[in-house]
């Protein structure tokens, strides 16, 4: 697909809710790695010191509802103007129904609404983005709500050396909405299921359903101890692929509207961990004061992490042009090239 | 690059001392994506993450490198 372009539409407000609950890692790990340099290594390369972590009571689809219902409280939003919500995660409260219905009637909004999952990771935000400007660029729809979260430490084994690191919890809301202002926006998708083995989840779909034997957890050559029914990650594999695309879709997209990476304030990638992103920013030559960051203290928080960094950066940047970049399971990745110098930033919520 | 440049490069981004062409190299998961990063910067090229997990010299990841992308 070519590269996707909207004009007066806006992104109105930004919300992201993480669990109150902070996990270090040095504590967590200590059981996990003897050797305290080794950890110590670990935790620098993947850059997460800490992370939100959600008790078993909590869902992505709670975390999403306070980020929204606070949203639409400070922003004013009259609920009955919201004509789509869009539920972008993978981890939903039900096999099913779709959890964007059950947030329809949670959020109290209409039953005129629009209301659907989509189920991407890393690449959700600006996957879920492309999907709201193409409902809002609608003359009958006025708002679209998007909701994008995963909690992903739900499906982490605690045996997984490094991913068990890795990830933290997260729910966003983004408010979009045809505003008729002068502003473009574009995007570029792709995706390539060749490599959907790199990043998976086995066990417990309908291809491998839920059995005895799908909850053994079983130890690889590496140490690593995980059943089927837990992720599996191929860090090698999503760092070629990596490498591969993400440079030359982004270099592409901005080619495509005219301007230069130059022109770029802020960036805003996918959080995957700190090694892959200070790579990707001295791959880009990108000033690293212009490439934000949240994966110290929040970790990866899967598709939530491109929302959750623009609301804690939020005090130290005025955000302008944004370049953002969502990338990972699938294998799954879209940029997004947006002016955000409008963009309202919720301070951060904790549930 | 010259072969020996590679080898110290080696050793300085998996922090292991005095790397040769005939030493024996176990890569872990951390220094598969340190050797990523080093051949995609040096040799603009990826490897097959198979056959680098399978690696078990220095020289043998320079085979995976290729001889035609060494200078000497």
């Amino acid at each position: 697909m070519n590269v996707l372009s909207f004009k007066g539409i806006d992104i109105v407000a930004v919300a992201a809710c993480v669990p109150r609950n902070v996990v270090d890692n040095a504590a967590f790990a200590k059981n996990l790695y003897p050797d305290e340099i080794q950890l110590q290594k670990i935790i620098e390369t993947i850059g997460v010191t800490e992370r939100r972590v959600s008790p078993p009571s909590v869902c992505t689809s709670d975390l999403c509802f306070a980020a929204a219902d606070k949203l639409l409280e400070e922003t004013g939003t009259d609920r009955s103007e919201i004509d789509a919500l869009i539920f972008v995660s993978q981890t939903p409260d039900y096999r099913l129904p779709a959890t964007a219905v059950v947030l329809q009637y949670r959020l109290g909004l209409s039953k005129q609404v629009v209301a659907f999952d989509v189920n991407l990771g890393c690449s959700g935000y600006v996957y879920g983005l492309s999907v709201a400007f193409s409902f809002a660029n609608n003359q009958s729809v006025r708002k679209v709500l998007l909701l994008v979260g995963d909690t992903p430490t739900k499906f982490v084994s605690a045996g997984d050396l490094s991913a068990s690191l890795l990830f933290g919890d997260c729910g966003t809301a983004t408010l979009i909405e045809k505003t008729n202002s002068d502003k473009s926006t574009y995007f570029n998708l792709f995706s390539d299921g060749s490599g959907y083995k790199s990043l998976i989840i086995n066990g417990g779909g309908y291809r491998n359903p839920s059995s005895p034997s799908s909850f053994e957890s079983i130890t690889d050559e590496n140490g690593n101890s995980r059943n089927s029914e837990q992720l599996y990650m191929n860090g090698g594999e999503i760092f070629n692929f990596t490498l591969r695309e993400i440079v030359k879709s982004a270099n592409q997209l901005i080619a495509s509207c005219g301007t230069e990476m130059g022109c770029v304030d802020q960036f805003v990638f996918h959080q995957a961990n700190k090694f892959m992103i200070d790579f990707l920013c001295k791959k880009m030559k990108i000033n690293p004061e212009k490439f934000l960051v949240s994966i110290e203290n929040y970790g990866n928080t899967s598709a939530a992490s491109i929302p959750l960094t623009l609301v804690v950066n939020r005090n130290e940047n005025a955000y302008n042009q944004v370049l953002m970049s969502g990338f990972g399971v699938g294998l799954s990745w879209g940029n997004c090239f947006v002016k955000l110098n409008r963009t309202h930033i919720l301070n951060l919520i904790e549930l | 690059m010259k072969k020996q440049e590679f080898c110290s490069e080696l050793s300085d981004c998996l922090e292991i001392e005095n790397l040769k062409e005939s030493s024996n190299l176990e890569l872990t998961s951390l220094g598969v994506l340190s050797v990523i990063a080093l051949v995609d910067e040096n040799f603009d090229k990826q490897l097959v993450i198979s056959e680098l997990k399978a690696v078990k010299s220095v020289s043998a990841l320079m085979a995976l490198i290729g001889d035609e992308n060494f200078s000497d």
